[in-house]
């Protein structure tokens, strides 16, 4: 089960990512159990809902830049994006695994002081 | 690395067969559910509690929580992660039918490179299966089964400004408190939410994404008899203003009604058409080739054919509930083929339009209306849906 926290800066930044591209209109502690399957860009229409995804994980990416974010070691731009485009495309995963895997691929500002990881969040 | 539940396909091939058990018209033997229980004896079942166990059995709310239960146990990681799967009534005129719908799209490969500040392009090679089956093939209202593979290339231009770093601290200042909210009336009344939301925004330009791929894919009936091998171009374009407060998505006309469902629903304090509910266009040719397609042969024409394809969806939000949004959602697939000789013509084999219109709950409830067929769909079908969904 994937942490969903407030203690977990990538939680917290993919949260208001999604809300500020209105993905997705709930609280933090309701955010988090939220499928893919619920969020604006999913639609039942495969062909472009392939699309859809990939438009809205390069949005992502950027908006996690803008944000202060860097990649993690051994990671870049089509590595973050097409793993953001996997979670996307799972109707049942929820933000809280979103996050999880963001978590992975990006360095999140802030994240060293305070609001890390999931590790972190378990210390 | 996502998890997959692989098993879940034995279970749903184990659901199907009990889903399908006592239908008429099938030659092949078949598991009944009944007649399992009363040789066994082993629950002391009478027959009003077996056809209401089988009556239960046929509803897709439950087999969708059966197949959801599978979700804890994650068989195999990897290549079937990507599976989407539903149960759900399809009621047309004349039946209704149980359908499990599956779809399954899978990037083999991806590449992505950085032109500049805002503009990104790449490309991608693609697996993807996806269809519908019926209990019996002959009333399958979305006949239609796909496979096969794609090589696209994309680019994405617009999208974000970048921000100084006082900025980026202060936005992580603002999430923090934003996160303490305890009702949705609250977050979005709060000070910090308004802070956040201004500065997220103002940096949000409207973003275009384009992609030209090629593919092919064989296309099939549920029952197999109908079948034809598709080799196209197709090119996808998404426009999405991220900015609520732009004048541009006023431009947005197809969401007017959602917007004034927003309103009427108080979930929105003025008419204000949604950016992000600028439809999705997929167009396409495709180059078909009918040597299987037992209608064509019998009508003498199964030479290789032309045909145009466009593809449209979509989406807005009417109402945020528990769990998600209430969302307005429609898709229209359209074919039509070049110069068709006269008697694919008479037969109205040449063209074909599927709409699709739904209201969805994030609880799984849904109703939908269908109106159309698709290529290898032998009757024009007015379908009308209640469903339960779940998927995995």
């Amino acid at each position: 089960v994937a942490i969903w926290s407030t203690d977990v800066r990538a939680c917290k930044t993919t949260w208001t990512t999604l809300l500020g591209l209105q993905q997705i209109r709930a609280t933090f502690a309701a955010a988090g159990a939220i499928p893919m399957g619920q969020l604006a860009f999913w639609t039942g229409q495969d062909d472009t809902r392939a699309v859809r995804a990939q438009a809205l994980a390069l949005e992502m990416d950027q908006i996690f830049f803008l944000r202060g974010a860097a990649y993690e070691e051994g990671v870049d731009g089509a590595i973050a994006v097409a793993a953001l485009v996997d979670m996307l495309l799972v109707e049942t995963k929820v933000v809280a695994e979103l996050a999880e895997r963001a978590d992975t691929l990006y360095d999140f500002l802030g994240e060293s002081e305070g609001g890390g990881g999931p590790g972190d969040a378990d210390a | 690395m996502h998890r997959a539940r692989p098993g879940t396909l034995c279970l749903a091939a184990v659901l199907w067969a009990v889903v399908a058990t006592g239908t008429p018209a099938q030659e092949t033997p078949r598991l009944d559910v009944r007649d399992v229980l009363e040789r066994l004896d082993i629950l002391g079942l009478g027959a009003e509690q077996v056809a209401a166990l089988r009556a239960a059995l046929r509803e897709p709310e439950t087999l969708n929580r059966l197949l959801d239960h599978l979700q804890e146990r994650p068989f195999l990681n990897g290549i079937l992660a990507p599976l989407n799967l539903d149960f759900s009534n399809l009621t047309a005129a004349d039946s209704s039918v149980l359908a499990l719908t599956y779809d399954w799209r899978k990037d083999l490969l991806f590449r992505s490179m950085e032109t500049g500040a805002r503009t990104v392009y790449g490309y991608h090679l693609t697996a993807v299966a996806r269809g519908a089956l019926t209990q019996r093939a002959d009333r399958n209202p979305r006949d239609l089964i796909e496979s096969g593979f794609s090589l696209n290339g994309f680019t994405s231009w617009g999208g974000v400004v970048a921000a100084p770093r006082a900025l980026q601290l202060r936005m992580n200042q603002l999430e923090d408190q934003m996160a303490e909210a305890g009702s949705l009336a609250e977050l979005e009344a709060s000070p910090e939410y308004r802070e956040f939301t201004r500065s997220l925004w103002g940096r949000l330009r409207p973003q275009s994404y384009l992609t030209l791929g090629l593919a092919g894919e064989l296309e099939a009936n549920q029952s197999w008899d109908r079948r034809q091998y598709v080799a196209g171009a197709a090119l996808g374009f998404d426009l999405k203003v991220w900015n609520p407060e732009s004048r541009a998505a006023a431009w947005n006309v197809v969401d007017w009604p959602a917007a004034l469902l927003r309103y009427l629903l108080g979930s929105d304090h003025r008419v204000r058409p949604s950016g992000v509910a600028i439809p999705t266009l997929v167009l396409g040719i495709d180059r078909v080739d009918p040597a299987n397609d037992s209608l064509r042969v019998a009508l003498g024409e199964a030479d290789p054919f032309y045909r145009f394809t466009a593809a449209v969806s979509y989406k807005s939000a009417l109402a945020p509930l528990p769990g998600g949004q209430l969302y307005l959602e429609a898709a229209l697939r359209y074919y039509r083929e070049f110069a068709p000789a006269a008697v694919v013509e008479g037969a109205g084999l040449d063209a074909s339009t599927f709409f699709t219109v739904s209201i969805a709950a994030p609880n799984g409830l849904y109703v939908a209306y269908s109106d159309g067929r698709l290529p290898l769909d032998e009757v024009h079908r007015k379908v009308y849906e209640l469903g339960f969904r779940i998927s995995f």
